[in-house]
């Protein structure tokens, strides 16, 4: 396959690109998905440490 | 010779404004250890692919595939699937999340918060400091032979005048510095590549019969290689043979998963805003990196066929037997002029990203996890503590690049990310996704990890065992697996990487000495797993 003799050489020359094509769709589908910001994890941490112990 | 001097100015221009930049914008500590945790995705991506690929990943290693051909891939497969997917989206947004919330500003000190133990941060920081100069020494020895060839400056000239273009924007900038001039010279490294790879292919009559050709060349391979199991550039190595065992082992699964554990890189998860920025710098790194050592390993197996078509001569007889010319020959030798000189400055680029990196990561080290906390020592200016700590790295490595032989670029690599994996994988895996894990678990896998590593790194190990010559010294051989009956698997020891025994070692001993030991007190799990 692609001139590459060994079945097992010629998936790892795909996988390359398709590893590569996974991490663009991967980019693009979480392209706006902040999750929690680290600003507002360290205020939820600043506000956690000011309560009072169980 | 003047368009490759003004070439170089400009490059030296533009990096130099970059890191004034990243001083301008320095302010507080965590900008200088954490580029105050806002960095922009591209930057970021780049940044780590640029520190994650070096000068040896495209020359060495583009080498070594000019001799072993495609088996390589493997290599650029785990580079990409592990090496960015994996690691930005299951170590980089809990890395994340877990650092905000114990306020941890290096890797060691993640380590160190985790598992609340001085130790831990303090063992980590030493391992990083004491090991890394090794590495940076060879990038070092490796770009300024490449200045020597190609500007024709002296070698200790070229070494001394490199290290203080480096040390001043890493010591004044910090990571801003380091990760402004990263995405620069990881955009050059890019274009590049991607114009070497489109004039390969071209030159070869486009994708399949460049391949075919490589194909056919099969009864070229020298009779040294076909002896210790190679078939052929696409056809691959004899399963369990010795150089089989060389490639998938030490190349592919040494190198390959070691990048998780690499304090340099695994800093920068740190040092963005949000998970989007980790969305996104999957985006670009997956691109980036097919196109660093997917191309270079393409190109280094391929330069096979078109030195056999030009000279009558496979590469590694072009070469004379050195590996690491074959690239810098091709590009000479084949590609045009004006390429060669760019290919030059891209190689420069990738040497002072990754050089960058390492100084900065070796003096946040030294000075916030070894001196700051390991030592307890306070009281003195957060950044000029670090600061002096890059310099002394930077100090340490000049003095590694003076007296260590150039042979050593591909085994001081080998060395530090086989230790690293050994030492930090499964306390930094674990420690972000089990709770169960304990101070003592964390403490006895790294220390384990890192002894067992070293054993076999100096008295096992061929390769390594027989560079640094403290086996010969003590037993009288090359190596310990060298006495047993040839073709048993202690025998086959001697040719396996480090890692297949080491790393599993530093799991066992997490998970058991975890299961044995005290857990750590809920409350503080539960400030750990606060964000994720």
């Amino acid at each position: 396959m692609l001139g590459i003799a060994s079945p097992e050489l010629a998936l790892a020359y795909l996988l390359c690109i398709a590893a590569s094509v996974l991490c663009v769709i991967y980019g693009i589908v979480k392209w706006n998905d902040t999750g929690p910001l680290s600003e507002e994890l360290r205020d939820l941490d600043q506000w956690a440490s000011d309560e009072p112990a169980d | 010779m003047t368009v490759k001097i003004i070439l170089a100015l400009i490059y030296l221009a533009v990096v130099f404004y970059l890191g004034y930049k990243g001083w301008r914008e320095t302010r507080r500590a965590s900008d200088y250890m954490l580029a105050g945790r806002q960095m922009n995705p591209f930057v970021m991506a780049m940044s780590y692919g640029a520190t994650f690929i070096s000068t040896s990943a495209i020359i060495g290693f583009g080498g070594a595939a000019a001799l072993f051909g495609f088996p390589l891939l493997w290599l650029t497969f785990l580079n990409i699937f592990v090496g960015i997917f994996i690691a930005m989206v299951f170590f980089g947004k809990r890395t994340r999340r877990m650092g905000v919330a114990l306020d941890a500003h290096t890797f060691p000190e993640l380590l160190g918060q985790r598992f609340q133990s001085r130790f831990v941060q303090g063992f980590s920081g030493a391992v990083i400091f004491l090991f890394i100069p090794v590495y940076a020494a060879a990038v070092l020895i490796g770009i300024s032979r490449m200045l020597e060839v190609g500007l024709g400056i002296n070698y200790t000239v070229a070494l001394l005048v490199f290290s203080a273009i480096l040390a001043l924007y890493v010591i004044t900038g910090g990571l801003k510095a380091v990760m402004y001039t990263d995405a620069f010279q990881g955009t050059l490294m890019f274009v590049m590549m991607v114009l070497l790879v489109i004039f390969t292919y071209s030159a070869l009559g486009g994708l399949t019969p460049a391949h075919k050709a490589l194909t056919d060349l099969a009864p070229q391979m020298p009779a040294n290689l076909k002896a210790g199991g190679m078939l052929g550039w696409t056809q691959g190595a004899e399963p369990f043979s010795p150089l089989w065992l060389v490639i998938y082992t030490t190349i592919i699964y040494g190198v390959g998963i070691g990048v998780l554990a690499q304090p340099q890189l695994a800093v920068r998860y740190m040092t963005v805003a949000s998970d989007r920025e980790l969305n996104r710098a999957v985006l670009f790194g997956g691109v980036f990196i097919l196109t660093m050592t997917g191309v270079a390993f393409v190109v280094g197996a391929l330069s096979n066929v078109v030195f056999f078509k030009n000279f009558g001569k496979i590469a590694v007889a072009v070469a004379g037997g050195n590996i690491d010319k074959i690239i810098p020959l091709y590009i000479t030798k084949v590609m045009p002029d004006w390429f060669e000189v760019l290919f030059l400055l891209a190689m420069f680029a990738a040497a002072m990203s990754t050089l960058s990196s390492q100084f900065h990561v070796g003096g946040t080290s030294l000075g916030r996890d070894f001196y700051e906390r390991g030592l307890a020592s306070r009281g003195r200016n957060e950044i000029t503590v670090n600061r002096v700590g890059v310099g002394v790295t930077i100090g340490v490595t000049l003095i590694w690049g003076l007296l260590l032989p150039p042979s050593i670029i591909a085994l001081a690599t080998a060395f530090f990310f086989g230790l690293c994996a050994a030492s930090f994988l499964p306390a930094y895996f674990l420690g972000l996704y089990w709770k169960g894990m304990t101070r003592a678990g964390a403490i006895t896998s790294m220390a384990g990890g890192f002894a067992t590593s070293f054993f076999f790194l100096l008295f096992v190990h061929a390769k390594e065992a027989k560079a640094i010559g403290l086996c010969k010294a003590v037993f009288g051989v090359d190596s310990l697996a060298a006495g047993f009956a040839k073709g048993s698997g202690l025998w086959l020891l001697q040719f396996t990487d480090p890692n297949i025994i080491a790393l599993p070692v530093s799991f066992i001993l997490a998970v058991v000495v975890s299961w044995l030991s005290p857990r750590l007190d809920e409350g503080h799990l539960r400030l750990c797993w606060r964000n994720l």
